[in-house]
């Protein structure tokens, strides 16, 4: 649906305002005070979020507990306190006209996922009860704990049921690719947006067209948010699908993830100071290079001697000598890490603050691959008048990455080991093409960041029952890929290794938001509620950078002016713009059943310019059926909500898509250089968004005094429109391919996630949580007349076609193999090999299953664990594929005691060039963090004049159970790529042990 | 008394929602394609290509087309070219590397998806279509300048090489301006030369009329060679008579931008990816033990990048920036060379094959070629003359299938065939390089409408 966008969006305003309630009279404001506390232990809970229920008042409790809500109509309120990890406590208070109330609670802990508030797209905070979909909270670990988690990703890996965070490699800086209820879209980018503290930040990865980074190193690529410091982090919520995602708007179909950042509390002030060291290990059994040897059955004479030689009979095997590169000339270190960090907090009920800074180094498993990052951040918040209040939040990063090559990589470390010779040599060690990692190492890739994130959050409160709510703020990234070769130096026969080369492209991203919005909230008649919302975003994506690179390199210089030939220079402009608006009314009967509609419009510079405005819809139900006088009231079933929702969202073209344009190049002519034009991209002027539609449902229940809860979710999602890269008949000698509104792509799923406080005591305590999830993504329709999408390493391993996942792995099968005359080894005829590619699974995890467990002793020792299966995809092992089938120098095809399996899996990819047999079960369990905390006495932490004093021992990467039969079944040479998945001379993921201390004053 | 307190509610809610309403129409209806509008200055859009003055943006841009698409590029486009592609599949290059794409052509195995195959496919069709883009373009704004001549020339030499290297079938399709597609019919080997000629004639006819040389004779060679490769060997040979034997019309290539660079140096001496051959599987001829003065290579002493084969560096073209011959006067005495044969004129002095060889190498310093007996022998030593001149300038494949085509010769004979040099499947038969799967995106698209 698309109208004209001259009216849509003063229609949107007008009748969202119209739609508001009749407002309340403004009342003589008095304010609520109290303090929320432990049931148990008594102690202070902060960050407790206490409401007046029926109204959009409310504040938040700070580190002693206490709260102040002001500007509250005389009269008796119902005021709410929730607190995740706690059952919700209610209780009444009475206000005269202008006076002071005072109301405390006392919370018990509960295995409670009922309650809790989420901050939602228009910028308010809301109870999860009231929402019909299901998004995830992320508890981000103590600071002690989060010794076992040094980035973002490894925070979000997990911890969320439905959301996928596949680790690319095991190099120091290598990013994540984040799915979240699957791949929505055949051509666009499938990462979820990121939105700190109300902005959405830069998060691209190359296939997003901006790209995470300019230098090839041979397939490991940075995240950009790896850039959050985790330390900052207060909590973390991710909106799933459509379903709770209509008001986020086009761009919004892959999920969002909400990361709020600490802030300071009301009191004194309180520091807290870290210091981490720890150690980063290569763990990894590296494969021999074999060479079968012996001699020729016809003329005596040494010659090479394969098993599928043996079994043709042409030569007598003598030996299989073997050498490991990687072992026995090892390019691996004890890498190191260390953090450094402190912060501080406090300010009065006018004024609070958070400020922290924080310095990391980490040195990965190869002594050039290094990352040092300075973290600073300071957050303020004040309440300006009795009605508004003003929140800024700050964040600066700098950071310097230095990465190895690896990976699809000539210069690669690994593939030199694993691809190299049979047998030591003293120049070369054996390694492939004679370049040693000494050698390789001088090739210098840094990726220096400087990024500031930065957002001002204004609240207005007028009238008790209107709120207005401005968000605006920018992410302003300036990046600098460079990479660097000394010339005549490497041991490389030609350029540009040989002459020296530099390259340097500097980029500039900006991301700005502006987002306005107003919530009115009315009681009406019959115990109902309503809650109205309007507003406009803006958002605004930059990306600008100039690249540079020359050759010839001058001995002593390592910049472009040293350069002195092949030059190439390029720019890039990139921009897109989002102007959206929305309105959404609630309506709630008794607090506990609640009805939500919603509307979001939508219009984008890079739709085609003859489509116009989008809306995406989205409906809401929510029902708290346990606090239905009728429902029995049980221990054992304590609480249900059910719920519901639907909504729509979509996913914007990328840059120029929908232009058709040249590209500008130079050509040499008589001797002269002159401009000209090369055909660059076939447009369609009818581009429109990727429509996501998805329906969701479920119930939340509570069991055994909510000591445990049960929330299950199951999801059906289509996209429609999806952007089809249609591959244009070459013979036009135009673009490739022109992006077309033609595929559907569906995902259907079931969330679980069970929390329980198994144990509750002073001395032992024990909770667990399990996050269980399985999803099934179907290409359903690339449009008539599109013939599968091929792609992947090695240029057809993976494909969309209808009727299989998107990237789903395929090949030409093994029919079947036999050692017909029994001497145990197979001639390449005795293996059977189909002529039609047929598919062979999934690269992505179709089941999940984690566990994040805490015991307590003695309330000075805790340990946290989390484990993880991942399972129901495959991964391609190109690495031993191309050992046997390109280089022949795997173990199967050299020594004839090697399976018949492994022989005939190695014959398809060396006679057949067919790489199924390495399309591998990628199934695993992982014991990712154990983090074990002692908590010093409070008079030992009074010797150090400290309030508290603790010490963490943490591991991560600590093992791993799996069927694969590659070096780690999570490996992805292709990083973030949308789809490319493989296993390819990547770095294993590393070990991790470290010990952190923590100081608070 | 709160300052809001005496105004009412439904006063309030009207004239705020007038006011956030006017103001949104407002903003709405003047300038939301302007907040949404953005800038793209790094590309050139068809609207700002006509006219006169993007004459020479055109041409170059027909230039630059052709350069990639005939002797590849360097640098991140590492694009292989023709001259490569057809190095492999006939006998000029042995690969000793380890891409299963590349492996394939030179197995004579390739499959319709082959990305190497489809990706250098569709290159020659963008310089086919950057060549007749620009002609078009000098049709309306210059007629009749030398200009034209040379982009013409460009467009028949992309015909010429879609007739010697591919199966007959290929469809010549072109995007209108308004985006839409034209789908071409599949055509024969002769209707794909025919194509070229006219180019070539068109040609030959403006570059006469505006009295430029090198355009005229860049044209005069194209129309022979066309004309030869459909067996018009006396026509061929009338086409090129007035090119002058020192003729040389260059592609150049520079070390100013990557794509500019020399594909043939840089996958040899940057990549290691192929190697000159010496009667490659028996079949091949020997290039490197005649040691030719015309065949240029030497031995490095490395290993290429399959880290196990020795590879054999060409010095043809031995920098990045090395100029390759597109059209010669050499090439337009050949083309007699071969109608004096075909007219059974290869003895005659002065005028037969065997003088106009000797000629040549005279010429250059090489010892005659004695006269041999027999029309297979006579033939073996004029192609083999053909292969040393025009080595690595993407003549030989053509040749080798006039060899099967025109002169009868078994496949298996003139190809590479039996065991492949690197092991594993033994070569395949392919002659010619086949259709890509891609091309099914034309409607009209038929496969291979024989095997070349």
């Amino acid at each position: 649906m698309h109208v004209p966008r001259s009216l849509a969006m003063a229609a949107l305003a007008a009748l969202a305002w119209l739609a508001l309630p009749s407002a309340a009279h403004a009342q003589n404001a008095g304010r609520i005070s109290g303090q929320v506390v432990d049931s148990v232990s008594r102690a202070a809970i902060p960050n407790a979020q206490v409401v007046v229920v029926g109204t959009t008042l409310g504040a938040r409790t700070g580190d002693d507990g206490r709260y102040i809500i002001v500007n509250v109509p005389a009269g008796t309120h119902q005021l709410r306190v929730m607190r995740l990890g706690y059952a919700a406590a209610t209780g009444a208070v009475t206000l005269a006209a202008g006076g002071t109330a005072s109301a405390d609670f006392a919370m018990a802990q509960r295995a409670a996922i009922l309650e809790g508030v989420v901050t939602t797209a228009t910028g308010e905070t809301q109870e999860r009860r009231e929402l019909g979909n299901a998004p995830a909270t992320i508890e981000v670990p103590n600071r002690g704990e989060l010794a076992a988690v040094p980035s973002f990703s490894n925070l979000v890996t997990g911890r969320a049921a439905g959301v996928a965070v596949q680790t690319s490699g095991g190099t120091t800086g290598s990013g994540s690719r984040i799915r979240i209820r699957g791949s929505n879209s055949v051509s666009l980018s499938n990462d979820p947006i990121i939105i700190i503290d109300g902005v959405r930040v830069d998060n691209a990865t190359d296939d997003a067209g901006l790209g995470a980074t300019s230098l090839d190193v041979g397939g490991q690529v940075p995240s950009r948010f790896d850039d959050l410091n985790p330390e900052d982090i207060e909590s973390i919520e991710i909106i799933k699908g459509p379903a709770g995602l209509a008001l986020y708007g086009t761009g919004a179909a892959n999920g969002v993830i909400q990361v709020t950042t600490k802030r300071g509390r009301a009191g004194v002030a309180r520091w807290n100071t870290f210091y981490e060291k720890g150690t980063v290990r290569e763990v990894t059994d590296f494969p021999n290079n074999y060479r079968g040897w012996g001699t020729s059955t016809t003329t005596g004479a040494a010659r090479a001697c394969r098993t599928y030689n043996i079994a043709a009979g042409v030569c007598d095997l003598d030996s299989i000598p073997n050498w490991n590169p990687l072992e026995n000339v090892s390019p691996f270190v004890n890498g190191a890490r260390e953090q450094l960090g402190a912060n501080v907090s406090g300010g009065t009920a006018g004024l609070t603050y958070y400020l922290a800074a924080d310095q990391e180094r980490e040195d990965g498993v190869y002594e050039i691959n290094k990352l040092r990052r300075t973290n600073a951040r300071a957050n303020f918040r004040a309440q300006v008048s009795p009605e508004l209040d003003v929140s800024v939040s700050t964040g600066y990063l700098t950071s310097d990455l230095r990465f190895p090559q690896n990976d699809n990589n000539t210069f690669g470390i690994i593939p030199g080991g694993v691809l190299g010779s049979w047998r030591d040599d003293p120049v070369s060690r054996g390694y492939y093409l004679g370049y040693p990692p000494t050698e390789l190492f001088i090739i210098n890739t840094r990726q220096q960041v400087d990024r500031f994130t930065g957002s001002a959050t204004a609240t207005w409160q007028p009238l008790g029952w209107l709120r207005l709510t401005g968000v605006t703020g920018l992410d302003l990234n300036n990046r600098h890929d460079n990479e660097m070769a000394p010339g005549g130096i490497v041991l490389a026969e030609g350029p540009p290794l040989s002459y020296g080369f530099r390259q340097s492209n500097r980029f500039q991203t900006g991301v700005y938001t502006a987002n306005g919005g107003a919530t009115a909230t009315h009681q009406l008649p019959r115990d109902l509620r309503s809650t109205s919302s309007l507003g406009v975003q803006f958002n605004n994506e930059i990306f600008r950078g100039n690249q540079a690179y020359g050759e010839d390199l001058l001995s002593g210089t390592g910049s472009l002016n040293g350069t002195n030939r092949n030059f190439a220079v390029a720019e890039v402009n990139q921009q897109n713009i989002t102007l959206g608006g929305y309105l959404q009314q609630q309506i709630a009967w008794r607090e506990r059943l609640f009805v939500t509609a919603a509307l979001r419009g939508d219009d984008n510079s890079a739709f085609g310019t003859d489509f116009g405005f989008i809306f995406y819809p989205s409906f809401q139900a929510s029902w708290v059926v346990a606090e239905e006088p009728w429902f029995p009231q049980t221990d054992w079933v304590s609480s249900l909500r059910l719920r519901t929702a639907y909504g729509a969202t979509g996913q914007r073209p990328g840059f120029r898509q929908a232009q058709t344009f040249y590209s500008p190049v130079t050509v040499q002519i008589v001797g002269a250089e002159v401009p000209a034009v090369a055909i660059g991209g076939s447009g369609n002027p009818d581009l429109k968004p990727e429509r996501s539609s998805e329906i969701e449902a479920g119930f939340d229940l509570g069991l055994l005094n909510d000591r445990a809860t049960l929330a299950l979710t199951y999801y059906d999602k289509t996209t429609r429109d999806a952007l089809v890269a249609r591959i244009l008949a070459p013979g036009l000698g135009s673009d490739t391919t022109q992006f077309v509104n033609l595929g559907e792509v569906s995902n259907r799923g079931l969330e679980a996630q069970l929390d329980a406080r198994l144990l509750q005591g002073d001395r032992f305590a024990w909770d667990a949580t399990l996050n269980f999830s399985v999803s099934r993504n179907r290409v359903e329709d690339l449009g008539a007349g599109i013939s599968p999408i091929v792609f992947g390493l090695g240029g057809d391993s993976q494909r969309h076609e209808a009727g299989y996942p998107l990237g789903a792995y395929f090949g030409r099968p093994i029919l079947g193999y036999a050692d017909t005359n029994n001497d145990g080894v197979l001639a390449d005829t005795e293996v059977q090999v189909g002529d039609d590619p047929v598919y062979m699974g999934t690269p992505f995890p179709t089941r999940q299953l984690a566990l994040n467990t805490n015991i307590t002793l003695f309330q000075w020792m805790r340990i946290s664990a989390l484990a993880e299966y991942r399972g129901g995809n495959r991964l391609f092992n190109s690495t031993e594929e191309f050992r046997c089938g390109t280089f022949v120098n795997c173990h199967a095809l050299n020594d004839p005691s090697s399976s018949l399996r492994d022989q005939a899996e190695g014959i398809a990819a060396l006679f057949y060039t067919t790489p199924v047999g390495y399309m591998e079960d990628a199934d695993f369990v992982k014991l990712r963090e154990v983090a074990l905390t002692f908590t010093a006495p409070d008079d030992l932490a009074r010797r150090f004049r400290a309030s508290g004093l603790s010490l963490t021992i943490a591991g991560r990467n600590l093992a791993t159970w799996t069927e694969y039969e590659g070096a780690d079944p999570e490996l992805n040479g292709g990083a973030q790529s949308n789809f490319s998945t493989f296993d390819f001379f990547s770095q294993p993921l590393v070990r991790y042990y470290t010990s952190r201390i923590t100081v608070t004053f | 008394m709160h300052r809001h307190a005496s105004l009412r509610p439904l006063a309030v809610r009207l004239l705020a929602a007038g006011s956030i309403g006017a103001a949104a129409l407002a903003l709405s209806a003047c300038s939301i394609d302007d907040i949404l509008h953005v800038d793209d200055p790094d590309v050139a859009s068809p609207g700002s290509l006509t006219g006169p003055e993007a004459l020479p943006v055109l041409r170059g841009g027909a230039f630059s087309e052709f350069q990639v698409s005939y002797g590849g590029s360097d640098g991140a486009f590492q694009t292989e070219g023709w001259i490569t592609l057809s190095a492999l599949l006939g006998d000029e290059f042995e690969n000793v590397e380890t891409f299963t794409d590349r492996l394939d052509i030179d197995q004579r195995a390739m499959v319709l998806t082959n990305a190497t195959l489809t990706n250098n496919y569709l290159d020659l069709h963008r310089a086919r279509r950057a060549a007749e883009v620009a002609a078009e373009a000098y049709a309306e704004f210059d007629p009749g300048a030398p200009e034209q001549s040379e982009v013409l020339s460009l467009a028949g030499f992309t015909y010429v090489m879609f007739g010697e290297y591919f199966c007959p079938g290929v469809p010549y399709s072109r995007q209108l301006p308004s985006g839409q597609s034209e789908f071409g019919q599949p055509t024969t080997t002769d209707e794909t030369l025919d194509l070229a000629i006219a180019r070539f004639e068109e040609a030959l006819d403006i570059a006469v009329a505006a009295e430029a040389d090198d355009a005229a004779n860049l044209a005069r060679v194209g129309l022979g060679r066309a004309l030869l490769d459909k067996g018009d060997y006396a026509a061929a040979a009338a086409a090129v008579a007035g090119v002058p034997t020192d003729f040389e019309y260059l592609i150049e290539y520079s070390v100013n931008t990557p794509r500019q660079g020399n594909g043939l140096y840089d996958f040899v001496y940057n990549q290691q990816r192929w190697r000159v051959t010496d009667a490659e599987s028996g079949e091949g001829l020997p290039y490197r033990s005649d040691d030719d003065p015309r065949v240029q290579w030497f031995e490095p002493d490395e290993i290429g990048f399959d880290n196990e084969s020795e590879i054999f560096y060409q010095a043809k073209y031995d920098d990045l920036a090395d100029d390759i011959v597109l059209a010669s006067g050499i090439e337009a005495r050949l083309i007699e060379a071969e109608a004096a044969l075909a007219a059974g004129n290869y003895a005659t002095a002065g005028t037969g094959t065997l003088a106009i060889l000797n000629a040549l190498r005279a010429a250059e310093g090489i010892a005659d070629l004695p006269a041999v007996a027999g029309a297979d022998a006579q033939e073996d030593q004029l192609f083999k003359e053909r292969a040393y001149w025009l080595w690595l300038t993407g003549h030989r494949l053509g040749d080798m299938r006039r060899l099967v085509r025109q002169y009868g010769r078994d496949a298996a004979a003139v190809y590479p065939s039996g065991d492949y040099h690197k092991g594993g499947e033994a070569y395949g038969t392919q002659i010619s390089f086949p259709i890509p799967q891609d091309e099914q995106n034309n409607p009209n698209y038929a496969g291979c409408l024989g095997p070349g």
